[in-house]
Parts: C-alpha cells; sequence; structure tokens
C-alpha cells in the first residue's frame, strides 16, 4: 500500500506514514477491560508480589495498579514498566493476555463520548482483537497522585 | 386505497362533463393521505415497550455478541463493540430513558446508527416491527412523563403493541 506522506508547517516531509504499518501491542487484562500498550513501551514484567523486590520503589517512579485506578478494587496482578522518552510509571493489570501485531488503520480514536479530562482520558483509541474490542492506553495521561507522571 | 368512484359516462360534445370529471378524480387523489406523509420507523422493545426511531437513521441490526465497556464512560454508554471489525460506541438507550439499567444478554440487539460523526449503536431488547407512521398521528409525549425523559422523544404514536415513544435521536446521544 502506498504511503501517505505527513508534511510540516512550510510543507516540508516530515515523516514517510505507511498506512500498513503494524503496531506490536501488549494486551492486558485490567478494570475488567482488555487494554493495550506498545509493547515497545514496555520494558520490564515484574511477577505478582515483587514490587517489593524492585530497585525502583521511591518516589521518583509512579507506582499505578489499573484495577484500583479505575474501578476501585486492587489488583493481584503483575506489575509492566512503561517507558516513553523520559516518562516511566509501574503499573499494574490483572493478568498479561497476549501480544499482538495489530495494523495501524485498524486502530481507531475512541468516540467523543468517551473523551473526558476524567479518569477515562487515559483510554487513548481503541482496536479489535478477533470479535472482541481492546483499548489502547496511553499512560502519560492517567492522573498521578503526585499530578505527573515521573519525567 | 379508497375506491375509485366509476367514472362517467362522456362524449366528446360534453367538454364541460369532461372537466367535471377530472375534477372530481382530483378531489378523489386529494383526500388520500400523502406518501411523502407516511414516515418509516423501526420498532424495538425495551422490557415490553415499543419505542421508535426513523428508519432512515437506520444503518443495520446485529445481535449483540460481546460488549466491551470503558472505564470511565458516561453511565449511558454500554462499551464498544466490535461489528465486523468497525468499533461501534453502544449507547445503553435503557439507562438514558430512566429504566433502569439490566445487564445485557445473548438476546440483546445492536441498532447500528447512521448520520453521526462517531459510529454509534443503541442496545436493545428486541425490534418490534417496522412501522408506516403518519405525522399527523404524532402527538406529543404523555403530561405524565417526567420532563427529562420527554426530552428524549419527539412524540408519541399508538402501534398494535401500544404507545409508541419515537426518539429523538440527536438529542439522545448527547445526554
Amino acid at each position: 500500500m502506498k504511503g501517505a506522506s505527513l508534511r510540516g508547517r512550510h510543507g516540508d516531509p516530515v515523516e514517510e506514514l505507511d498506512s500498513s504499518a503494524v503496531v506490536t501491542l501488549l494486551l492486558f487484562e485490567a478494570a475488567d477491560c482488555l487494554m493495550a500498550l506498545p509493547a515497545s513501551e514496555v520494558a520490564r514484567l515484574l511477577a505478582p508480589g515483587s514490587q517489593q523486590a524492585s530497585d525502583e520503589g521511591g518516589a521518583s517512579v509512579a507506582w499505578i495498579d489499573l484495577d484500583e485506578y479505575f474501578s476501585g478494587r486492587r489488583s493481584e496482578g503483575p506489575w509492566l514498566r512503561w517507558d516513553r522518552g523520559e516518562r516511566c510509571a509501574w503499573l499494574r493489570v490483572g493478568c498479561v493476555v497476549e501480544v499482538l501485531a495489530c495494523a495501524i488503520q485498524a486502530l481507531a480514536p475512541m468516540p467523543a463520548c468517551f473523551r473526558s479530562e476524567g479518569r477515562g482520558g487515559a483510554v487513548g483509541g481503541a482496536g479489535v482483537r478477533g470479535d472482541d474490542v481492546f483499548l489502547l492506553m496511553d499512560p502519560a495521561r492517567l492522573a498521578d497522585p503526585r499530578n505527573e507522571l515521573s519525567t | 386505497m379508497a375506491q375509485q368512484e366509476p367514472a362517467a359516462p362522456v362524449t366528446p360534445s360534453a367538454p364541460d362533463r369532461i372537466l367535471e370529471a377530472i375534477e372530481r378524480q382530483r378531489a378523489t387523489i386529494a383526500a388520500l393521505p400523502a406518501e411523502q406523509e407516511r414516515v418509516p420507523y423501526l420498532g424495538f422493545f425495551l422490557d415490553s415497550e415499543v419505542y421508535g426511531l426513523p428508519l432512515e437513521q437506520l444503518r443495520e441490526v446485529a445481535r449483540l455478541t460481546r460488549i466491551r465497556r470503558v472505564p470511565g464512560a458516561p453511565p449511558g454508554v454500554a462499551g464498544l463493540v466490535n461489528l465486523r471489525g468497525e468499533i461501534i460506541c453502544a449507547l445503553e438507550v435503557r439507562t438514558i430513558l430512566g429504566l433502569g439499567a439490566r445487564a445485557t444478554s445473548e438476546s440483546s440487539i445492536l441498532v447500528a446508527l447512521r448520520g453521526f460523526a462517531d459510529p454509534l449503536g443503541l442496545v436493545v431488547d428486541s425490534i418490534a416491527d417496522i412501522y408506516a407512521i403518519d405525522t399527523d398521528q404524532i402527538e406529543s409525549p404523555p403530561a405524565t412523563w417526567p420532563a427529562e425523559r420527554a426530552a428524549c422523544f419527539v412524540g408519541t404514536v399508538r402501534v398494535p403493541e401500544g404507545l409508541m415513544g419515537l426518539l429523538d435521536l440527536n438529542r439522545l446521544v448527547k445526554l
């Protein structure tokens, strides 16, 4: 499929976007939802109960239990280390489901009724897996108790 | 259709009687309800109550196989549905109309809509029928309905299944 050109403010091509491009996603369950993160942003996986064993339990990195964040119930699942550039956080999920290759064009932005400034704002889009739907998370929009994730 | 009166016998020598017959025919046609005044509606059930939406705003009807809820979604939003690869935002009409939430079942139906910026659908219990509604017969919602509920309707009309509330979808999706 032919790629589409993105152009900057002055018309200069800034990026070549191939509409058939595929992104690898890590799918997991949390808060009774099927969620996904770009696998390239998941740096580590900690087994349940090993939070204390990590040497990153200090105040510099946010630890967010997604079950508790969205539904108020604590999870007992594994922790994912999310890294995006300077940003990072530990996210606790219910369970890891699979790693999925997904065409970018198969991802859709969230319908307007879901776009909010509240906790639902951390869902950036959605995609399909078989006859199911998963939510593409943007951890950068999770409301850290300190108002922002570690930078 | 009303039976037309048999045409009066005319002769070429009686043009005034021909004109008279034409006028009678015109009056007969004018007395029939005009086709464009009848609007097709899809009727569906929520519990035992029947509701309708204009057929022109219907995209398709599908059995609801799986619905994925979204954290932080408004109460009137049931979640997301994969409809043959397209992600549809499913609205919980029952909740929006104040009928009380009920878990979707295997028999629940997704009524996919057209004409909205986002792909939208309504979760309903079952489909009733398609009705050709004479717009002259549409009445205001009953005064006994709460104002919030009445605001979701353009009116009501009597159908064999009962009083059908005609949804104002443009308003409904904003609630």
